[in-house]
């Protein structure tokens, strides 16, 4: 593939990331309701406001890498003046990765956010691996809370259920008129976009996230002995003899619980899922450099390269492997690093792998949290237009941004409760918050509405600098995906579905269980059970919507 | 127990064929649990270093539980599992007893087709939905008796109970029925104190069931904080899985989640390994014969 | 309702056909005689009514598109679509057959698994050995699968202990996780692992109520342990072990959801789709409640017939069965 057209598909890509009118598909079907955007007046999206708090150390781009700070900021601000909320009971479903927390009562973090809010926040915490049936109990059950949070796209009819049953926020947050909640019109943009619009309308606020999502950590001493060093240039030759020599005995070069296919696509140069050129969208599968990836992967898995174990491998566990340097690179969330450099600790640095190969096309994900990673967004219960504007103020005091009084709250607790400052200056988490448990993953306001995403590891500026490195080098080179924020009809039906399919037998020729010649028969099935289907509509869509 | 007289001295080669697949036995479960127990109880970096296991804690450490029981929710938790299991042990026991025993007879009113209805709820459980709606229009969400209800018997329990009821000797009822004593009487006085070790199984069956259960109590209890044990430790068993961090780290501290891991499961078996011995005192021998005798 | 039915007892006899009359009044009769017995059903019919019963009216919407948000009600009627999908998808079939197969390995290497180790616990003569190993052995049942998984891997894996002295001396790595030939062996290692000991609680309480005095007896007449063991300790046995089989039938299509679902995608869908995670990646996931309904019914219908045909077979036999 020459490079013009490869620059031409990044253009194109990003065109439609920046694009003013993006639009969610229509349920079509016959059904009542249509949650499509085309031939209806679009609501303008938010105006996007942003709030320079503190000046961060080393300054994200627009293209996306993310404002880093070494430090904590001495002086905070204020963003919320009053208390947003009428003291009223405010019920909420949202997901958690923590624990339980201790009642709102005795939990002293509760009571500050309680108190900080003007609310009673009663929380309904749902673990991750339940969330879809939860959500779809919820649902047929008609006793909705006021805030639902994590709605996810991945589950099924998630658009009609929120045109439906939820609160239409065009009058609320359109346009100007999001500045009445100023955090809030500080979320970025493309947030926004990928939450989209249904039947014209807006219903959703984003929990924004970094635009580098899906990283590869690495072993840096490991690697680097090999040869593999950690910036861009490594050809795959290199790559490979690399892994070729860190193959040995008990220890495997890539690790993690799946193949990671997305970093080792993007490193070959097949940009992301879609790739939309003259107003058609064509399938990463149907990518001629697909096979000859899956060729690559299969052989190095027959040398030993990969975790032979991986697929059946928990998260944990793989977490594991990687920091006791039985593996030497993971495959994860980029929210997943300060984690991991504090689970390392001393034994090794924690470094990103760059996308190897000659022209690689890194994947950007879409920027905005969700549970599967297709998108989501939280929704308010229909109500009158003051209970509306105070759900609205409460979400725009948890969007505060860092540097603000409200994000310590949110983020590390009340003074001297939940946190002390370190010599540095930084906020160090006390046994209250840690074994104690009041802390902001067990109390996941984090989900509900959020500030963009900042770079800051407490007491680490170099892992931060390492972090902010490899975002500057990947992120300029990365490529979206033009589909974000449409919708298909077919895609949230039969997605996850198809998706299943062509993973299973993506593994299946990784692992040597069948040819690689089979790929293009799966590739077929996959087109004619949706895949073109989805194409088709997610190509109206956009043209709709241009 | 000492051997029977009956019962011919062992030859040394069975009692040493018994002692290897007994040793064997144990071993294959003692030493996985010794592992979980080890890794409970050493220090997180030694677990990480090794691979996610311990056989043996450098240092012994009790962080892992500290974690656990830090908040204070987990020994709550307990004492509502306690209660749970308790309470929903005994009308569960009671409920299935009784209906085990009117089913066990022989031509009672509508016993085939109630019998043929219960085998059917076996063969078809109920879904998610469906069961959240009944749940949901009686207004028992949010209230533990949700917990208890919708699982009030178990088509299996009963079915085996029933067997052992029709299993007992018709003479003895028939005799009993004779003087007078009716449906009630026979079975406090006749079929109960033949049943003690299949209703010490059910009781057992049913008490591990409310113990371990944890769908139930996340479907049907929104406030966490009133939730009971086991949907409180899977939490932590799945901490892993968050694709947003992808590692749990609580407030920046460094977590292996394994030693946590494992302490969830000492935690979930300790109070099962105190409950059974009092479930086989239930096993004793001769009820049944003395009774015949008599 | 048991009450109701008894409160008619006092109606004026039917005045109809002598037969019928005759066989009406057998009835109520039988009903008067029952009427103690009808109320202590009382609170488990209820209870199978209602939460069983009413529950299983959702299962229409194995006719429809459904909706959770919009309920019953307002899902779209979509007919026989979900048949024909499901029906004519070749990774059903794939699935309904690695099922069977993945059972009937279980029945015949796990099912007979708790009772010989039952015979083994009681046959130990000393009361306190007796009683320890039987509690020991039931214990990993309270392990949940992602951890006895996790356990077999610290053992097996590529980076297991096993592998490790593999590695050490030279030899190559045996991956018992992605080898399909190894699915079901391991699959039936870990549920004996995990259940076996669980499952001699039962037997073990079966064991304990068979009669002395046929083993005195038969140990009079010169039958030495293994004649004991054939004529009397299984006789006595079987009514229990007869149910076990054949409420084991009736559920044959669950071969463990969790246990296959978290190493499905190491031995690849192929030897390791089972029904409940085809349901599970073709429904569930997806939200497709309907298709997800109907691969349940069809679980049940098998083990429907399974237990009609078993229960005939156990009637045979001069077994009660599961009902008569």
């Amino acid at each position: 593939m020459d490079i013009t057209r490869r620059s031409l598909l990044r253009l194109t890509g990003g065109l439609a990331l920046a694009s003013a009118v993006p639009g969610l598909a229509a349920c079509g079907d016959g059904s009542a309701t249509s949650v499509g955007n085309a031939g209806k007046g679009l609501a303008p999206l938010p105006t996007y406001t942003p709030i320079n708090l503190v000046k961060p150390d080393l300054p994200g781009t627009a293209q996306g890498v993310q404002d880093a700070f070494l430090t904590y900021p001495q002086k905070l601000a204020q963003t919320v003046d009053g208390k947003p909320g009428d003291g009223s009971v405010v019920t909420c479903m949202v997901i958690t990765y923590g624990t339980a927390p201790s009642p709102a009562a005795s939990n002293k973090l509760w009571t500050a956010i309680n108190e900080a809010l003007g609310v009673d926040l009663r929380l309904t915490l749902v673990p991750a691996a339940d969330l879809n049936a939860k959500y779809a109990t919820m649902m047929a059950g008609g006793d909705l809370p006021d805030i639902i949070a994590t709605i996810d796209l991945a589950m099924s009819n998630a658009l009609q259920f929120t045109q439906a049953k939820c609160a239409d926020l065009t009058e609320f947050i359109s346009g100007d008129a999001i500045k009445d909640y100023p955090n809030l019109a500080n979320l970025p943009t493309i947030s926004w976009q990928n939450v989209g619009r249904i039947g014209g309308r807006l219903y959703g606020v984003p929990v924004p996230r970094p635009q580098l999502a899906g990283v590869m950590f690495g072993n840096r001493e490991k690697l680097e002995t090999a040869g593999v060093k950690m910036g861009l240039g490594v050809s795959t030759a290199q790559f490979a003899e690399g892994l070729a020599k860190l193959a040995t005995g008990k220890q495997f070069p890539l690790g993690g619980n799946n193949f990671s296919e997305n970093i080792h696509l993007g490193a070959a140069g097949v940009p992301s899922n879609w790739v939309l050129a003259d107003g058609a969208f064509t399938s990463r599968y149907e990518n001629p450099v697909y096979p000859e990836v899956l060729q690559r992967l299969r052989d190095w898995y027959a040398k030993g390269y990969f975790y032979p174990d991986l697929l059946s491998t928990q998260a944990t566990q793989a977490n594991t492997f990687f920091m006791n340097g039985t593996t030497l690179t993971l495959g994860g969330g980029i929210g997943g690093y300060p984690g991991m450099v504090s689970g390392v600790g001393d034994a090794f640095t924690v470094d990103f792998v760059r996308p190897y190969g000659d022209d690689p096309t890194p994947w950007l994900g879409n920027g905005v949290f969700s549970n599967s990673g297709r998108g989501g967004f939280t929704a308010l219960k229909k109500a009158s237009p003051e209970r509306i504007k105070m759900l609205l103020r409460v979400l725009n005091f948890l969007a505060a941004p860092f540097g603000s009084k409200e994000y310590e709250l949110i983020n590390y607790g009340v003074a001297g409760v939940h946190f002390t400052t370190g010599a540095d200056g930084d906020p160090l988490p006390t046994a209250l918050a840690t074994t104690g448990g009041e802390n902001k993953t067990n109390l996941p306001l984090q989900y509900i509405a959020a500030a963009p995403y900042v770079l800051y590891l407490p007491g680490n500026a170099d892992a931060t600098r390492r972090s902010y490195q490899a975002q500057q080098e990947i992120v300029p080179i990365g490529v979206g995906d033009p589909s974000y924020g449409l919708v298909s009809p077919t895609q949230a039906a039969q997605g996850t579905k198809l998706n299943q399919q062509i993973t299973d037998v993506t593994n299946a020729i990784i692992t040597g269980k069948r040819p690689v010649s089979d790929w293009s028969g799966a590739v077929s099935q996959w087109k004619s059970q949706g895949g073109d289907a989805i194409a088709k509509e997610l190509a109206e869509q956009h043209a709709a919507n241009h | 127990m000492t051997r029977p007289v009956w019962m011919e001295p062992p030859r040394p080669s069975t009692k040493a064929a018994k002692a290897v697949a007994v040793t064997i036995t144990v071993a294959l479960v003692i030493i996985p649990f010794w592992v979980v127990v080890a890794t409970s109880l050493s220090p997180d970096l030694q677990v990480i270093r090794n691979g996610g296991w311990s056989i043996w804690p450098e240092q012994v450490t009790l962080d892992a539980y500290r974690r656990l029981f830090g908040s204070g929710v987990i020994s709550h938790a307990v004492l509502v599992s306690a209660v749970v299991t308790i309470v929903g042990t005994a009308v569960s026991l009671t409920a299935t007893v009784l209906m085990a025993y009117a089913l066990a007879r022989p031509n009672v009113f509508g016993g085939k087709p109630i019998m043929l209805g219960v085998l059917l709820t076996f063969l078809f459980p109920p879904a998610i939905i469906p069961s959240f709606l009944v749940v949901s229009n009686l207004d028992l969400r949010n209230h533990y008796a949700a917990l208890i209800a919708p699982v009030l018997i178990s088509s299996f329990n009963l079915v085996i109970m029933r067997g052992y009821f029709q299993g007992l000797p018709a003479q003895l009822s028939e005799s009993a029925r004779i003087d007078g004593a009716g449906d009630g009487r026979v079975l406090w006085h006749v079929v109960l104190p033949l049943s003690k070790a299949i209703i010490a199984v059910v009781g057992f069956y049913y008490a591990v069931g409310y113990w371990n259960s944890f769908f139930n109590a996340m479907l049907y209890l929104d406030d966490q904080s009133t939730w009971p044990l086991q949907p409180m430790l899977r939490q932590i068993v799945m901490l892993g899985a968050n694709p947003d961090t992808s590692i749990a780290a609580g407030a920046g501290a460094s977590v292996a989640p394994q030693t946590t891991t494992m302490a969830t499961v000492v935690v979930a078996v300790l109070p099962i390994l105190a409950v059974y011995p009092l479930v086989q005192r239930f096993f004793t021998k001769g009820v049944l014969t003395g009774a015949i005798k008599g | 309702m048991a009450v109701t039915l008894a409160d008619r007892r006092t109606d004026d006899p039917p005045t109809s056909a002598a037969g019928s009359a005759r066989r009406r009044g057998g009835r109520r009769q039988r009903l008067r005689r029952s009427r103690l017995l009808l109320l202590m059903m009382a609170p488990g019919v209820l209870y199978f009514l209602v939460f069983h019963y009413v529950a299983l009216l959702g299962n229409v919407i194995v006719f429809q598109d459904y909706l959770p948000f919009a309920g019953i009600a307002n899902s779209p009627w979509v007919g026989l679509d979900n048949f024909r999908t499901l029906f004519a998808d070749p990774d059903f079939w794939q699935a309904a057959v690695n099922t069977v197969s993945l059972a009937t390995l279980q029945l015949i290497f796990y099912f007979p698994v708790p009772v010989v180790l039952a015979l083994l616990l009681h046959s130990l003569t000393r009361g306190w050995v007796r009683k320890a190993v039987q509690s020991i052995v039931y214990l990993p049942h309270f392990i949940s699968w992602v951890i006895v998984v996790a356990l077999f891997q610290q053992l097996l894996g590529a980076a297991g202990v096993l592998n490790g002295l593999f590695a050490d001396n030279g030899y190559h790595l045996v991956n018992v996780f992605s080898e399909p030939s190894l699915f079901k062996p391991l699959m039936i290692a870990e549920l004996i692992w995990k259940d076996c000991g669980w499952g001699t609680i039962i037997v073990l309480a079966a064991l304990h109520n068979v009669d002395d005095q046929l083993y005195e007896a038969s140990a009079i007449d010169g039958a030495g342990w293994g004649r004991r063991l054939w004529h009397v300790t299984l006789p006595s046995l079987r009514p229990v072990l007869v149910l076990l089989l054949i409420l084991r039938l009736g559920d044959i299509l669950s071969v463990g959801f969790d246990q296959v679902l978290l190493q499905r995608d190491g031995f690849s869908p192929g030897v390791a789709e089972v029904l409940d995670t085809y349901t599970y990646y073709h429904g569930v996931v997806n939200g497709s409640w309907g298709p997800a309904a109907l691969a349940g019914i069809f679980k049940g219908l098998v083990g429907l017939v399974l237990i009609v045909v078993a229960n005939k077979v156990a009637h045979r036999l001069g077994e009660e069965g599961v009902y008569r």
